[in-house]
């Protein structure tokens, strides 16, 4: 077989063609979508590594937060603490002041009733020694009638005690 | 000197393929059982019908893959995906980002010789690139291609530049007259060989199965056999192999010729 100029110039007309062809309905069609891919591929990465990020900046703001909120939680609970101790502290107080001013007025009150008690002890040690000293008058007829009348007179005191 | 040079390998190569028996394909058939004009006419266009066939074969597909152009892509679309993709990333590996625009017919190309060395080893058809017309007219294509480029991207007088060594210096427009000769006979030796590298080879690979052929059917005609023993068969894979590396070199070395082609800033991508 000789070498065809017509056959040549057929074959290489029949490639160009194909690759006009093909130009048009794959190599730059796929290509462009190959790129398109790549691009959106590309995008989800960054889109992921941004995601990371934002998840990672969220988790120490969360941290943060909590640090911040058990810091908080912890100083309240003192607050919560102290003040407890010092409204105990107040209320005990109180109490012991409260108790000593009821001790105070009990004291007060008993020697307002000593004193009371006194007045009237003195009274009726009076109104017996008159009474005594009138019936030791009524009655004064021997020495052993008398010893007896300063005895009662005695044991009458014992018992007003 | 060239002239002679090249009609003594047209000599050779007409010799070779007169010495070397391929597969009988449908063609073959048609044209020896029904004598008329258009089996004639097949007969003389017979590597023609084939590329054409071949060139029919990815167009269909191409079609089929690409028109939906789905972003989840579909078994097909994802195959043609893969081959645009790694025929760019080959491309562009070589030229840098600027060979994207060289991707299409460096990639048509690829497609188109595989197919095409791939037709001989299905029964009843032919490998049309183990014809030198088929694989001259490829190589004529590139030559164009790339002298296009080169007058596109350099400019006439860059172009000529490019074809005189660039001379900078007195050494180097001294040489001018021994360079630009030396450089157009480079520029035209290079479709040369690609295209003889390419038919012999595929030519080559036919014609070893074809003997293969004959020699398993000879093994068993003394048993009147219908079929003969499948001798062919670790060539048929061979041929598959070879078949890739063909298509894969001559794309490959039209990549290179377009890279350097370019203009040297774009090289140094």
């Amino acid at each position: 077989m000789n070498l065809s100029l017509q056959e040549i110039l057929t074959q290489a007309g029949a490639f160009i063609l194909l690759v006009w062809v093909l130009k048009k309905m794959a190599w730059k069609p796929l290509l462009k979508l190959l790129d398109e891919r790549r691009e959106r591929i590309l995008k989800g990465f960054e889109e992921i590594e941004h995601t990371k990020q934002e998840v990672q900046k969220l988790k120490a703001d969360y941290e943060h937060s909590r640090a911040h909120i058990e810091e908080e939680a912890h100083r309240k609970l003192q607050e919560s603490v102290d003040e407890g101790k010092r409204i105990s502290r107040e209320l005990q107080e109180e109490a012991r002041r409260e108790a000593r001013a009821v001790l105070e007025k009990a004291k007060e009150d008993i020697s307002l009733e000593v004193a009371k008690a006194k007045v009237t002890l003195r009274g009726e040690i009076a109104d017996l020694t008159l009474a005594a000293t009138e019936r030791l008058l009524k009655e004064k007829l021997d020495e052993t009638k008398d010893k007896e009348i300063v005895l009662d007179f005695i044991e009458d005191l014992e018992k007003l005690k | 000197m060239v002239e002679e040079h090249m009609h003594e390998v047209t000599h050779q190569v007409a010799h070779a393929e007169e010495g070397l028996k391929e597969l009988a394909n449908w063609i073959t058939l048609v044209n020896e059982y029904r004598h008329g004009s258009v089996a004639h006419f097949l007969h003389h266009w017979e590597n023609v019908v084939f590329s054409l066939t071949a060139a029919l074969f990815l167009v269909g597909i191409s079609f089929l893959a690409a028109r939906k152009k789905l972003l989840i892509p579909t078994p097909l679309q994802n195959a043609l995906e893969l081959a645009v993709e790694s025929l760019d990333n080959l491309v562009t590996g070589i030229i840098g980002p600027r060979g994207r625009a060289y991707v299409p017919f460096i990639g048509t190309l690829f497609l188109y010789i595989l197919i095409q060395n791939f037709m001989g080893l299905v029964p009843g058809m032919k490998s049309p690139t183990s014809s030198l017309n088929t694989t001259a007219a490829l190589a004529i294509c590139v030559f164009g291609y790339v002298q296009g480029i080169g007058i596109k991207e350099n400019g006439i007088l860059g172009y000529v530049d490019h074809l005189m060594g660039n001379p900078r210096d007195l050494v180097g427009w001294i040489m001018t007259p021994l360079n630009l000769p030396l450089h157009i006979l480079e520029e035209l030796i290079k479709p040369l060989s690609l295209s003889l590298r390419l038919f012999g080879n595929v030519l080559g690979e036919d014609s070893l199965i074809a003997a293969f052929v004959g020699l398993g059917i000879l093994a068993l005609s003394f048993m009147k056999s219908p079929i003969g023993l499948p001798l062919q068969f670790p060539f048929l894979l061979l041929s598959l192999l070879l078949g890739t590396i063909q298509a894969l070199v001559f794309s490959l070395l039209t990549t290179i010729y377009i890279s350097l082609m370019l203009p040297q800033e774009a090289h140094e991508h």
